[in-house]
């Protein structure tokens, strides 16, 4: 009907023209016209009543999933929908049509529409059904009259006027023996045999259609004899046609096999306020394929996103239980400000509270983290400033979108998954280090090299400490901490879901439990999650829906930070801990501190992971409400209000027993508490209209909102406990702490138009937000982020119809700006903090000035130009979508160092430019689909090339991290990409001393086997920054990603690899391993270090003798920690095995086992996992973000290898 | 339908109404946990509490932090003291350069004292702009404050043109990015300028030592900042100018402790004695010290700390030398009052600190305290013994030998030890001023800028490291002790980040 829209001059109210049949079809009448506007209406509360993607058609073309004409009642019933075949008792005498189904509407709870003016309503009748059903009550009410029951697909019913087809017009429709045909059928998918729900399967040229049930079969009846071609759809499948002839009274079968095609043209995809139809997308939007990520084996969406979508990093960063990964889309731009995309779920932007600091670790937080994997409908990105700018002051880093599940008019359905796991740590992503043998070896060499330099003599056993005189006598000792600390660890995950309704009244519920042992000993991480969602229509024009989802979180994890040395009990710590001693005395107790002889006195990290507490306890409820009211066709009102609460506590407590770095127990016992609560609120109302005339169509949104945001929290220290009993703070005989209260706000406007024209030939979209920000002065408080773009499907002209193997080409064109306001709360205000005195034993309280305020903060803005082309070929089996992007933040929003001479040590700024462009190519093949084979791919690759081009007022580089001498580890300036890695380039070890001197001196006390490195300066003495230079770069080259799907009959077997050419890694645990004072284990390598001219080792590892600079040089960040990151992880394999229907039990469908394996192989060259990168702070300068310090990895967490199996039932 | 889009738009137009009427709280948010500098200044309560912020800087800079800085930079810097090798913990290795005369430019004891010292300066100079406008009970009390504020920058600056020389003058607050970027450095004589204006304006408008309550203890007097300006006259070797004002300082009722022992000792804060000191209080939040923990000896443990189980964080840092040990002559009080000795057959190991058994420790600031890691100790910036000498060492210069020695003796006679033998001539009296300067005030962060006024710093130094060497070769430890004391290490260098973001900035020569 879309391309039969014109403007009707006959029809006496203009606005009903536009549901007019073209001219020369038939002369409109109003019963046609209301018969119009009830199926708009149906089509409407189909699009209400159900939120999977809904075919474009079902918008533009009216039509019910099922008609029967009452006059031509099928024999059987079977096939009609559910809600006819609702049972029903009707004994009614003597009254009229209408009040018989106001009482038939009123038993059976039905939503029946219809117009007095086209049904006989003031007919008076009598009615005696007994246990009958809702059609069969209708028939006998309204069999004589010429009125079809229509009933869409969300189960609403109306009675439409029979509006009986032109041709062939030789049937007298008034006729009560109506002759009619049925056909009924059976819709497979081509590979698997496997029966498809939900497909549409339509009479071309007719209204009559049905929707298949469970088992993929479907009814229509009420056919008019003849030939009729029967077309049968379903997203992600190609549509198909039969020609079927119906004779009178004939049942005809017309069964379909579809086949799987790559492109969802049709999809319907989130785009922000709205949705709009993949085909008509003229920015850079990815509607993830969540059937792809479901099927992977993971416990979190997050996880499983890796890969997917060109230009969206998913890095698996650290491997901490309840942790997630880090996303980047397109390339570092904010420096600053925060670097997170906008995560929004079912229309609510979720605040960024920074996530949780606790101990100086912070857990990133996504919300993909807290949302169950099968609650989840779809998630888009938006990865494009032109589709992001909708949100504009948030939208610099891209926006994920989420929709949640909701409840569709159906019989309730019931999912059940259950899986369990095992995670081991991969050995390759632990370091390296020494045995008791080989570590006794080294310090019984260390000593003598020691001997032989300070006291210029040969030395004897006995200079060398009695527990290094004999390494072999270790050959069957010693310990392996990283073994003790680690473990193999299950995890269980359950979720059930139901979900179901009836017309006008829905809901989808869902619960899940994770349990998750972490590798690490001692951690843990529980989950426990809801999500319940109620819609409602109370009336055809109005829906109402509420969606509630809390989560309560709770996590054990007794390590704090990983970078570093990590010296409470993390991994890192563990690897370089004397490997000659074990955890427990002789008599059994525990041995608190770890030294060998020359070695720090390190505390335990057995006793420390099993004694030391830190408890993490989340509580999270998100709430949405929104009401939608649709007054006239195409005119939707929209409001909605969200509350998003968290609450959070942590709480660690050190007992007596444990020891410290450089303190050795009995300790006092010390604990830390803290607590933080958010409460975030948004309230939007927007307005679209939608409106077909002609060939145009048009789209127009408009909206406000208003986000606040409320923290609260508190951090208190305890100390001087008495005793360990009782180790809550109220046993603490001192307390110290504070506390904090912030708040924002966010006002936005915002207007978008969609236009498209011949039928998304031509396409255009333009798009302004206004956003008003409480973290900027009054005067720079309001900013607007406009976009537009076009778009041209060539594969419509004429002229490329000729190929059939073009199934779709489209050009795409946008440009839009976005902002960054990620920055923390009343920045632009000088802080005059608490600052006291004492006088005279009494306290005098101070203030001082701590930071500059500086009014002119306004907005990082980002502006990006992307172009791109979507094309599918070849019956849909190749399918490409490339876009090439090129955006320059400006405005950087940038913690500018000034000189600390003016009482200040850094300003926030706008100040800065970044520009990323990129190329992303992302192709979907089907290689083979033949029977139950079928094989389809997916690769896709990224490349990002980011360079700083403009920094500060100055240009002045910014050096950032902070390796253990203090030295910083990354620099940031203009002509390079943000934090470059940076430090001395090693050149190899000093010769003799004519190579020292050769090399200007090196340093003082340089000796031959110490490291070479460049004299940056040439001032002929190796001193930190001044001989510094870059070492390397953290940004690949290309990332890619790389899916394989293939369904052989009941089996599927899923492979997901990632990776990436290119882009280097800084291995920041180097200074630990490569601490060769001996305090330390090292890297098992150090055994090859050069000990006299005649002994050089492998010329990397330099001498354990001669002054401590030299030692120190060697630790301190050079080119040596920088390692090639090139990899290739095969991500996810997952296989799955659908149990055969004869199994089947109970109502069960669709029950399937898998196993899977997560992380299962990476293929590098970097030593340990080349993903891992530390953003907990601890190597930053204060101040800093973690942008600013990429592809630093310390030793997080490490991550882990999961081998899950887990079934999956429907009911 | 009409009613329902009547109904509908009704609706949209209230829930707008009452959005939009929320807007301006929305976007109009206060900070709740600090004030803003706009809202700041304004009373005469918040000027003073400003005052008091002010006056926090000096346990920054004076106090008991890791990396000094003025432990560091006046005290361990020279001969008095230096420190144990900590083979452990290598963590503070740049606190040991600056005792082996390797200090480089990034030193976290430098920038330690540059730092905090500007941002003093800062809080200083936003009190001077803007205190103007504001209400005060009395003229005399604000008049007050400004003296403080300008006694406070003095005190700053002075010890920023010792220990750095040509530094950048700031004498208004910094208000914007641009501002921050103090550019050149300003002579050391335009700056001894201000300090000495300063100053002068602050000694009239400060109250007499006698006026001001006990409970004001530790705030800025006329005695404090005469004393200030007269090391700054000394400084400058302008003696005529420093004399009167000393002489001035010994009729404000100061003095002299009967004993030594009370000057440092915590039940007796801000006595008789006392000009200048940073207080410290233990039993309140943030303001003890910890001076014990960053002075006793490494291998002590817990064997120092009464009995708490501090976290065995014993410094061994501002370890005293063989050679002030030698300085004390015999009888001298002072010596068991400034030095305590450790003994511990462990110490052997130790034998570049250690005598024998034995190591050294300041015990000045070493006193009983009840919780762990927070000490009571306050610390004497300046104090009435160092006027005494001060004077003494005044007239002597200023050729008037034979007044001296009273004030000399006083200071010997409270340490027990006999009055000076008389007719000494300029020259020898001179050296007894030095001697007695350096032992009356050990460990009080005062050496450095003896050496430095006396132009005795070269010659001391050098046979400082040519000792450290000689001690420190038993276990060769120390590899890179400076190989020679120059005339550029008379001056710090300036801390590196400064040098890279203050473009135009020089560093000091030989860094």
């Amino acid at each position: 009907m879309s391309d039969r829209r014109h403007l009707c001059e006959q029809c006496p109210r203009r606005r009903f023209a536009f549901f007019a049949p073209a001219p020369g079809t038939r002369t409109p009448n109003h019963a046609r016209i209301a018969r119009t506007l009830l199926v708009s209406a149906l089509s409407g509360a189909a699009l209400l009543g159900r939120a999977a993607p809904l075919r474009a058609q079902d918008f533009a073309v009216p039509r019910a999933a099922y008609v029967v004409r009452l006059s031509a009642m099928p024999t059987r019933s079977e096939s009609a929908p559910e809600v006819l075949r609702q049972p029903a008792t009707l004994h009614l005498t003597r009254v009229t049509v209408a009040r018989a189904l106001e009482e038939l509407i009123a038993r059976t709870g039905v939503s029946i529409t219809y117009s007095r003016a086209f049904i006989p309503a003031d007919r008076i009748v009598s009615i005696d059904l007994e246990s009958g059903n809702v059609l069969e009550a209708l028939g006998k009410l309204l069999g004589e009259s010429d009125v079809e029951v229509w009933v869409s697909s969300s189960g609403r019913i109306a009675l439409v006027p029979a509006d009986r087809p032109a041709s062939p017009p030789t049937v007298d429709s008034t006729s009560a023996e109506v002759v009619a045909g049925v056909v009924t059928g059976r819709i497979v998918d081509s590979a698997t045999s496997r029966p498809l729900g939900n497909a549409q399967v339509a009479v071309v040229g007719t209204p009559l259609g049905a929707m298949t049930n469970d088992a993929g079969r479907f009814t229509i009846a009420g056919i008019t004899a003849g030939t009729h071609t029967i077309r049968a759809t379903l997203i992600g499948y190609a549509p198909q046609t039969r020609t079927v002839t119906v004779a009178d009274g004939q049942v005809v079968a017309a069964d379909f096999a579809l086949r799987r095609q790559a492109v969802e043209l049709e999809a319907v995809i989130a785009v922000g306020y709205g949705t709009q139809t993949a085909r008509n997308v003229t920015g850079s939007v990815v509607n993830v394929n969540m059937d792809r990520v479901q099927s992977q084996a993971v416990e979190g969406v997050d996880k499983a996103l890796s890969g997917q979508i060109a230009g969206v990093q998913v890095l698996q960063s650290s491997g901490a239980p309840g942790g997630g990964p880090t996303i980047q889309i397109r390339g570092v731009g904010a420096i600053g400000a925060g670097g997170q995309p906008l995560f929004v779920v079912d229309g609510y932007p979720l605040a960024n509270n920074g996530g949780s600091t606790t101990n100086g670790t912070t857990e990133l937080r996504n919300p993909l983290n807290e949302i169950a994997p099968g609650d989840i409908e779809s998630i888009t990105v938006l990865k494009d400033a032109s589709s992001a700018a909708i949100y504009g002051s948030r939208a610099a880093n891209g926006v994920v979108v989420i929709t949640t599940k909701t409840g569709r008019n159906q019989a309730p359905t019931a999912r059940l998954d259950y899986s369990a796991g095992i995670q081991t740590i991969p050995k390759r992503f632990l370091p390296d280090v020494m045995n008791a043998q080989e570590f006794a070896q080294f310090m019984k060499e260390l000593n003598e090299d020691n001997v032989r330099y300070n006291l210029k003599r040969e030395p004897t056993l006995a200079d060398v400490p009695a527990e290094y005189q004999n390494p072999s006598q270790y050959a069957t000792t010693g310990t392996n901490w990283l073994d003790l600390v680690s473990r193999s660890a299950p995890t269980h995950n359950l979720n059930l879901s139901v979900s179901g309704g009836s017309s006008n009244i829905s809901g989808y519920l869902s619960g899940g439990l994770l349990n998750e042992l972490g590798t690490v000993v001692g951690t843990d991480y529980r989950r426990a999650s809801m999500r319940a969602s109620v819609n409602a229509n109370p009336t055809s024009k109005l829906r109402l829906g509420l969606n509630i989802a809390p989560v309560y979180e709770v996590r054990n994890l007794p390590v704090t930070g990983g970078s570093g040395r990590g010296e409470n009990g993390s991994p890192a710590a563990a690897s370089i801990i004397t490997p000659l001693l074990g955890p427990f005395n002789d008599d059994g107790s525990w041995r608190a501190m770890l030294s060998s002889p020359g070695m720090l006195a390190y505390p335990n990290p057995l006793m420390y992971l099993r004694q030391y507490s830190n408890k993490f306890q989340n509580l999270r409820s998100l709430v949405n409400a929104t009401a939608e009211f649709r007054p006239i066709e195409g005119l939707l009102l929209k409001s909605q209000a969200n509350a998003d609460y968290s609450e959070q506590q942590q709480s660690n407590y050190r007992p007596s027993t444990l020891g410290v770095f450089f303190g050795n127990p009995p300790l006092i016992p010390v604990s830390n508490y803290n607590e933080s609560n958010a409460i975030n609120w948004l309230t939007e109302q927007t307005v679209t209209y939608d409106r077909t005339a002609g060939r145009h169509h048009a789209q127009l949104l408009g909206g406000f909102s208003v986000q606040a945001n409320r923290n609260l929290g508190g951090n208190f220290q305890g100390t001087n406990y008495p005793n360990d009993d009782i180790q809550t703070l109220n046993a603490a005989a001192l307390i110290t702490g504070n506390t904090d209260a912030q708040r924002w706000g966010l006002v936005s406007y915002l207007a978008r138009l969609n236009y498209d024209f011949a039928d998304g030939k031509y396409l255009a979209s333009a798009a302004v937000r206004r956003d008003g920000s409480s973290r900027f002065s009054a005067e720079n408080r309001w900013g607007v982020f406009p976009s537009v773009s076009v778009g041209w499907r060539l594969s419509e002209e004429g002229f490329f119809k000729k190929y059939s193997w073009l199934n779709d080409l489209k050009l795409r064109a946008a440009y839009g700006e976005t902002g960054n306001n990620e920055i923390s709360n009343y920045n632009y205000i000088g802080n005059i903090g608490i600052n006291d005195y004492i006088l005279n034993g009494a306290l005098a309280s101070g203030r001082t000035l701590n930071t500059l305020g500086n009014p002119n903060l306004g907005w990082e803005k980002t502006r990006e130009i992307d172009v791109g082309l979507d094309l599918a070929l070849f019956n849909n089996r190749l399918t490409l979508t490339a876009d090439a992007y090129n955006g320059i933040t400006r405005d950087l929003l940038l913690n500018v160092e000034v000189p600390n001479s003016s009482g200040f040590a850094n300003v926030l700024k706008n100040t800065g430019r970044v520009r990323n462009r990129g190329l992303e190519i992302g192709m979907h093949t089907i290689n083979v689909s033949r029977g139950s084979f079928q094989w389809t791919s997916d690769l896709n690759v990224a490349m990002n090339r980011n360079l700083v081009l403009a920094l500060g007022s100055t240009n002045a580089p910014i050096r950032s991290g902070r390796s253990g001498e203090n030295s910083p580890t990354h620099i940031t300036m203009v002509g390079q990409p943000v934090g470059m890695f940076y430090g001395y380039v090693f050149q190899g070890l000093y010769k003799d001393a004519a190579d020292i001197a050769a090399s200007g001196g090196g340093f003082p006390g340089a000796i031959p086997g110490n490291v070479k490195f460049k004299d940056v300066d040439g001032n002929g003495n190796i001193t930190p920054i001044s001989d510094f230079e870059i070492i390397g770069n953290p940004y690949p080259d290309a990332t890619f990603g790389i899916n394989n799907n293939v369904e052989l009959g009941r089996w599927a077997l899923s492979v997901v690899a990632t990776g990436q050419m290119g882009g280097q890694r800084m291995e920041g645990f180097f200074e630990y391993l490569h601490n060769i004072d001996g305090v330390f284990n090292v890297s098992r390598d150090v055994a090859n270090r050069w000990r006299s001219p005649e002994q050089p080792g492998d010329g990397t590892h330099p001498t354990t003798a001669g002054v401590s600079r030299g030692r120190v040089l060697y630790r301190d960040v050079s080119s040596l920690w920088v390692h090639d990151a090139s990899n290739l992880t095969f991500r996810n394999v997952t296989l799955r095995y659908r149990l055969p229907d004869r199994l089947a039990f109970a109502r069960m469908r669709d029950a399937s086992l898998y196993f899977g394996i997560q992380n299962a192989l990476t293929i590098s060259s970097y030593p340990m996992n080349p993903d891992a990168t530390t953003t907990d702070g601890t190597r930053q300068q204060a101040g800093q973000t973690a942008a600013l310090t990429p592809g630093y990895d310390g030793v997080a967490y490490p991550v882990a290898r999961t081998f899950t199996l887990g079934t999956q039932f429907g009911f | 339908m009409r009613l329902h889009i009547r109904f509908g738009v009704a609706t949209t137009v209230a829930i707008l109404g009452v959005t939009l009427s929320g807007c301006s709280n929305v976007l109009d948010v206060k900070p709740e946990t600090f004030s803003g500098t706009t809202t700041y200044y304004q009373t005469q309560d918040q000027v003073d509490r400003a005052i008091f912020g002010a006056y926090s800087y000096l346990q920054t800079i004076y106090g008991s932090g890791a990396n000094g800085p003025m432990w560091l930079l006046g005290e361990m810097r020279a001969d008095n003291t230096t420190y144990e090798y900590n083979g452990s913990n290598r963590g503070l290795v740049l606190n040991e350069t600056v005792d082996d005369f390797v200090t480089t430019p990034d030193n976290t004891g430098v920038s330690a004292m540059w730092n905090p010292s500007y941002a003093a300066i800062l809080q200083s100079n936003t009190i001077l702009d803007r205190i103007e406008p504001v209400n005060y009970t009395t003229p005399a009390a604000k008049s007050r404050a400004v003296a403080e504020a300008k006694f406070l920058r003095a005190l700053h600056y002075f010890n920023l043109v010792r220990l750095f020389g040509d530094v950048p003058l700031l004498l208004h607050e910094t208000q914007s990015y641009d501002a921050a970027f103090t550019g050149t450095r300003v002579k050391t004589d335009s700056i001894y300028a201000v300090i000495i204006t300063d100053l002068k304006d602050a000694i009239p408008a400060l109250p007499a030592r006698a006026a001001l309550p006990a409970n004001q203890g530790g705030r800025a007097t006329q005695g404090a900042a005469s004393m200030l300006l007269a090391d700054v006259y000394m400084t400058q070797k302008n003696w005529a100018a420093a004399a009167p004002l000393l002489q001035s300082v010994l009729g404000m009722g100061y003095t002299l402790n009967p004993s030594y022992d009370r000057v440092f000792d915590p039940a007796f804060k801000n006595g008789p004695e006392s000009i200048l000191e940073v207080q410290y209080a233990e039993g309140v939040v943030n303001e003890a010290s910890a001076f014990t923990q960053r002075f006793i000896p490494l291998t002590s443990a817990r064997d120092l700390t009464f009995g708490t189980t501090d976290q065995g964080n014993a410094g061994g840092w501002n370890i005293p030398t063989r050679d002030i040990l030698r300085a004390y002559e015999p009888g001298d009080v002072r010596k068991s009052v400034s030095v305590g000795f450790y003994v511990n057959a462990a110490n052997r190991n130790e034998n570049d600190v250690a005598i024998g058994d034995t190591i050294p420790y300041v015990k000045k600031t070493y006193h009983r305290y009840s919780t762990a890691g927070r000490t009571n100790d306050d610390f004497q910036i300046y104090r009435f013994g160092e006027t005494l000498l001060d004077y003494a060492e005044t007239l002597n210069e200023l050729g008037r030998t034979a007044e001296a020695y009273p004030f000399i003796d006083q200071v010997r006679a409270r340490a027990g030890l006999p009055a000076l033998t008389p007719g000494l001539s300029q020259a020898a009296f001179r050296d007894a001023v030095f001697k007695e300067e350096r032992v009356e005030l050990a460990f009080e962060d005062k050496r450095w800028f003896q050496l430095l006024r006396t132009g005795r710093a070269i010659p001391v130094m050098t046979a400082h490291i040519a000792d450290l060497r000689t001690y420190a070769a038993a276990n060769g430890r120390r590899g890179s002790l400076a190989t020679a004391v120059t005339q550029n290490m008379l001056l710090f260098p300036l801390p590196v980040r400064e040098v890279t973001t203050n473009v135009g900035l020089q560093q000091n020569p030989g860094y």
